[in-house]
């Protein structure tokens, strides 16, 4: 016997009649699994959403045999892998998340990089491209390549721009930039684009005259912090042994000028960091950051390779990660708010309907489409590990030159499409059918 | 509960009419034709008020008085300057309209509705009601323009299509200042062509309060009785959100609403983010709710817990939650923070465990129909266990 | 390579269970670790010979594991046979300014309720 439940009026309809439309059968809606471990499978939709299920009830659940009054039906109905005829909503709803993903896409180029040299007081010994030239000419970015740099830039459809200015160390050509954000600033006056400014430099040459020109034009500093004094200096060797120093009292001097959300750090984990993830984390948190992304080396090992720095496996890296976010979440329970950005965006992209715009996890991937680089010759460049990988010899993701191609010529080129076409997941053998 | 109803002796001698109360300083009017003046002891009639109404009957005798005078209702003897009112002279029936010392008028345009939820609170009736949008028309231009909300409501303000439009139209013109909230199923907004009509319109402080009862179709079709109505709904938020309308979300819980809590949060953070609102609303025992109290009711305590989940999903979504009419003392207490406290006039009324209790100030109370059925859990508080004051709960005007 | 030398393995699928693509990709997934050998409806079987290209590979783990990936494979391939129409018609709506699902509340006068939205339901 059922329990007696409490009635409703009975000018009302009960539950059931409403429920009668389901129980007529169910069809799948677009959906990737793949095996979580021995016992389950992780199931993904259409629109990045996921479920769990042991692996017999999503086998039953593919083969039609799923139980329409169970809670991993309700469970997967809600969630858009089945569709019944209690509604069909699910579709615009599907339709709509996918745009959501997808929106960023739609915007076309929107991160610019001007190399405006190569020539560089630091030699950091995974740095590929620096040069320690005293010849100005040889290694500079010229006025008329920069010109038809932003030319070029101002053909992208995108409303946001962003303009990231790096080097070698960018600040050694500071008129250039300064050349480059006061012509954009004045087209985009017409453009009416969104438009930010990002120096990346590790802040030798800061200056108040800068300083002031990047407040007076609303441009972000973007430098390197590797961690604690020690480890800073061995990975980025200068001249008299104090780039830890010079980073440090220049991301003072910049937050003190232009604010605290204007300067941000990034960082590179050499060999010598992976057994200091708790000292870097504490350093980030010393100098009053409240995140960090942890990156390994680029794993196209250019440095590596070159044999100039002593590479890592990826289990080693994986450890070192792991550490450096437990001991995030600890200082969190501690009540020290801090992120680690690289699992900010998965979480984003696992958890929520919105894009992330993280050129490196995309589909296709974002080069060339997210962002492009203009070299300090007037080479065009899908990434900047594509210039790095130039300059190592290897010139396939070259996608032409400022001075002889057209915006057009360039985003159209078989090069490019190639490329992209090659890290669309959804059409690369396996990819497609990889649930995560 | 304060009355907005009265009976006054009938005239035969006209059709009804809407009249904006002035009570104190008689001027020369400005608006004379669309005003009441309300006479004071003995006062004699000034000229050129479109009606007169006394508090007392001692003006009726008074000599010299020769113009009509209303008495007005005991229970209405609260009437002051600013309130408007509908006069109906066949019948004798005294109507507050609004009232100028609320913080919160709403606008009941039709009683009228295409759903029928099993725990309406204003049972939908049929029939022509249409002299309600005209005494709201006669009276927007009445009201003070500097309210600082106006709610309106029904039934389903949407089956009334063009009268609607007029309305919003109307206080566009006349109230921009005015926020505007309109509660509605959202079902006729599945017709993209309806949403074009209050894009056009353009209003500067406009939100729309949608319910939505589950993520399961059948579920929330149950609970508003009508087949296809989940879609629709949500085809109708989406509709409007295109056309760039703010959208709020408003859930009731009780016995048939609260076990996929957190199913639900999940459901509309993932597929309806856009919305600037979610309200989490307790059980009003009006309307329907008596019929069905042993179907609906649940005891707040009860459903702590999916309570508590389907919040820190929401939050977690940087969404904007609130939750209504529930008591601190039957609250996760982490859940104060999103407890907001209306202040209305048939709310905030406390029991006698209460008057003990440390954080009454904060805490909402209860409806005054809540005497049908209330948590068995309610418990007050001593000061020490409260850090006081309770910063987080915020006191809050609504349309609830 | 002889069928009973040890270094390889000879597995079965019934072809009416198991659809041929789903073996294939099952075959490639194992490209690192064994060459295949696919031959298709062999008395309305399939038959996959596997040769391990390391010699310490466990053969009986690798049939295993062979297996699973082809009942994986299959339940992929099963999925994108029922979605393939409702995938295209998704892409298609989400690349539209229109509703495609809804012509009614996409086009329709709300006056006239085409879709019949706002009869009374009291009853
Ligand atoms: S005892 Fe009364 S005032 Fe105190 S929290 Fe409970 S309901 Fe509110």
């Amino acid at each position: 016997m059922l329990p007696t439940l409490p009635l409703l009026n009975d000018r009302f309809l009960g539950a059931a009649a409403f429920r009668a439309r389901v129980g007529t059968g169910y069809s799948l809606l677009p959906l990737r699994l793949i095996a979580l471990d021995a016992l389950r499978y992780v199931l993904t939709n259409f629109a990045g959403e996921h479920v769990v299920l042991p692996k017999a009830i999503a086998r039953q659940f593919i083969r039609h045999e799923l139980d329409s009054n169970s809670a991993v039906y309700d469970e997967l109905k809600s969630k858009h892998f089945l569709l019944d005829d209690d509604s069909t909503v699910a579709l615009d709803l599907l339709a709509v998340k996918y745009r959501t993903k997808q929106s960023l896409l739609a915007n076309f180029t929107s991160l610019f990089m001007f190399v405006v040299t190569l020539r560089c007081d630091h030699s950091c010994p995974y740095c590929q491209v620096s040069r320690q030239s005293v010849d100005r000419h040889a290694y500079d970015m010229t006025i008329a390549a920069a010109d038809r740099a932003i030319d070029f830039m101002f053909h992208s459809p995108s409303p946001a721009i962003k303009v990231e200015f790096q080097g070698g160390e960018s600040l050694l050509n500071f008129e250039l930039i300064r050349h480059i954000v006061t012509r954009v600033n004045d087209r985009n006056v017409l453009e009416g684009r969104d438009i930010r400014f990002v120096i990346a430099t590790n802040l030798m040459c800061l200056s108040d005259e800068i300083l002031s020109f990047c407040k007076e034009h609303d441009v972000f500093i973007s430098t390197s912090l590797d961690g604690p004094r020690t480890l800073h200096n061995q990975n980025r060797p200068r001249p008299g042994g104090d780039s830890y120093e010079v980073a440090v009292a220049g991301i003072g001097r910049s937050r003190e000028a232009l604010g605290a959300d204007r300067v941000a750090a990034l960082m590179t984990t050499t060999e010598a960091s992976l057994s200091q993830p708790v000292e870097i984390v504490d350093e980030y948190v010393r100098q009053g950051f409240n995140s960090i992304f942890l990156r390994p080396l680029s794993p196209y090992g250019f440095a590596v390779k070159t044999g100039l720095v002593t590479g890592y496996s990826i289990e080693q890296w994986l450890d070192f990660y792991r550490r450096s976010l437990e001991y995030i979440v600890e200082l969190n329970y501690r009540g020290i708010p801090f992120r680690e950005d690289y699992s900010s965006l998965i979480l984003r992209k696992i958890l929520t309907p919105y894009p992330t715009g993280y050129v490196d996890l995309q589909s296709p991937a974002g080069i060339g489409i997210s962002g492009i680089v203009f070299n300090y010759d007037g080479d065009i460049y899908a990434s900047d590990e594509a210039r790095m990988l130039a300059e190592s010899g290897d010139r396939r993701f070259r996608l032409g030159n400022l001075h002889t191609d057209s915006f057009e010529e360039v985003m159209s080129s078989d090069n490019l499409i190639d490329i992209l076409s090659e890290t669309m997941t959804e059409c690369v053998p396996m990819c497609v059918d990889c649930g995560f | 509960m304060i009355k907005l109803h009265g009976k006054m002796p009938k005239r035969d001698d006209g059709e009804p009419f809407v009249v904006r109360v002035v009570r104190g300083t008689p001027g020369s009017p400005l608006a004379g034709d669309r005003e009441a003046y309300i006479l004071g002891p003995d006062e004699v009639a000034p000229p050129g008020y479109r009606a007169y109404l006394s508090a007392g009957g001692a003006h009726l005798q008074s000599p010299g008085q020769t113009r009509v005078i209303w008495p007005i209702p005991e229970e209405l003897s609260y009437l002051s300057d600013g309130d408007i009112v509908r006069i109906n002279p066949k019948t004798g029936e005294l109507w507050v309209v609004y009232r100028r010392s609320s913080p919160f008028n709403a606008m009941l345009l039709t009683e009228r509705c295409n759903s029928n939820c099993l725990m309406c609170s204003q049972p939908p009736k049929a029939g022509d009601d249409s002299h309600l949008v005209k005494a709201y028309l006669d009276a927007i231009p009445l009201m003070a323009p500097d309210s600082a909300e106006l709610g309106i409501t029904g039934g389903e303000p949407t089956l009334l299509g063009g009268s609607l439009l007029q309305v919003l139209r109307a206080c566009k013109e006349h109230l921009p200042d005015t926020a505007l909230h309109m509660l509605s199923n959202g079902r006729l907004f599945n017709y993209l062509s309806l949403c074009r009509e209050f894009e056009a319109i353009d209003h500067p402080d406009f939100m729309i309060g949608i319910p939505l009862y589950s993520d399961i179709p059948h579920r929330h079709d149950f609970v508003v009785q009508a087949a296809g109505a989940f879609d629709q709904t949500v085809r109708g938020i989406m509709n409007l959100a295109r056309c760039g309308q703010r959208i709020e979300i408003r859930m009731v819980l009780h016995r048939e609403t609260v076990d996929r809590l957190p199913q639900f949060a999940r459901f509309v953070a993932r597929n309806l983010p856009f919305v600037e609102h979610i309200a989490l609303m307790g059980l009003e025992m009006m309307g329907y709710v008596k019929m069905n109290l042993e179907a609906l009711w649940i005891d707040p305590v009860d459903y702590r817990q999916q309570l508590r989940q389907a919040v820190d999903v929401l939050r977690q979504h940087d969404l904007n939650v609130s939750i209504y009419n529930h008591q601190l003392c039957v609250l996760d207490r982490v859940l104060w923070p999103v407890a907001r406290k209306s202040i209305s006039d048939w709310k905030n009324e406390y029991i006698d465990k209460c008057r003990e209790c440390a954080i009454q100030d904060s805490c909402g109370g209860f409806f005054a129909s809540s005497s049908l059925r209330r948590s068995a859990h309610i418990a007050a508080f001593q000061s020490h266990e409260v850090c006081s004051p309770i910063a987080g709960v915020k006191k809050q005007v609504s349309n609830v | 390579m002889d069928a009973d030398s040890p270094s390889q393995i000879v597995l079965c699928f019934d072809a009416q269970v198991y659809r041929l693509a789903a073996v294939k990709k099952a075959a490639y997934r194992f490209g690192d670790r064994c060459f295949a050998e696919i031959l298709a409806n062999v008395d309305g079987r399939i038959e996959v010979r596997l040769t391990p290209k390391s010699k310490t590979s466990a053969l009986d783990l690798l049939e295993g594991e062979f297996r699973n990936e082809v009942l994986d494979q299959d339940l992929r391939e099963s999925v994108a046979e029922e979605t393939e129409r409702v995938r295209n018609l998704l892409l298609a709506q989400a690349f539209s300014q229109v509703s495609l699902t809804d012509h009614a509340g996409e086009s329709g006068d709300y006056r006239n309720d085409p879709l019949g939205i706002a009869s009374s339901q009291v009853r």
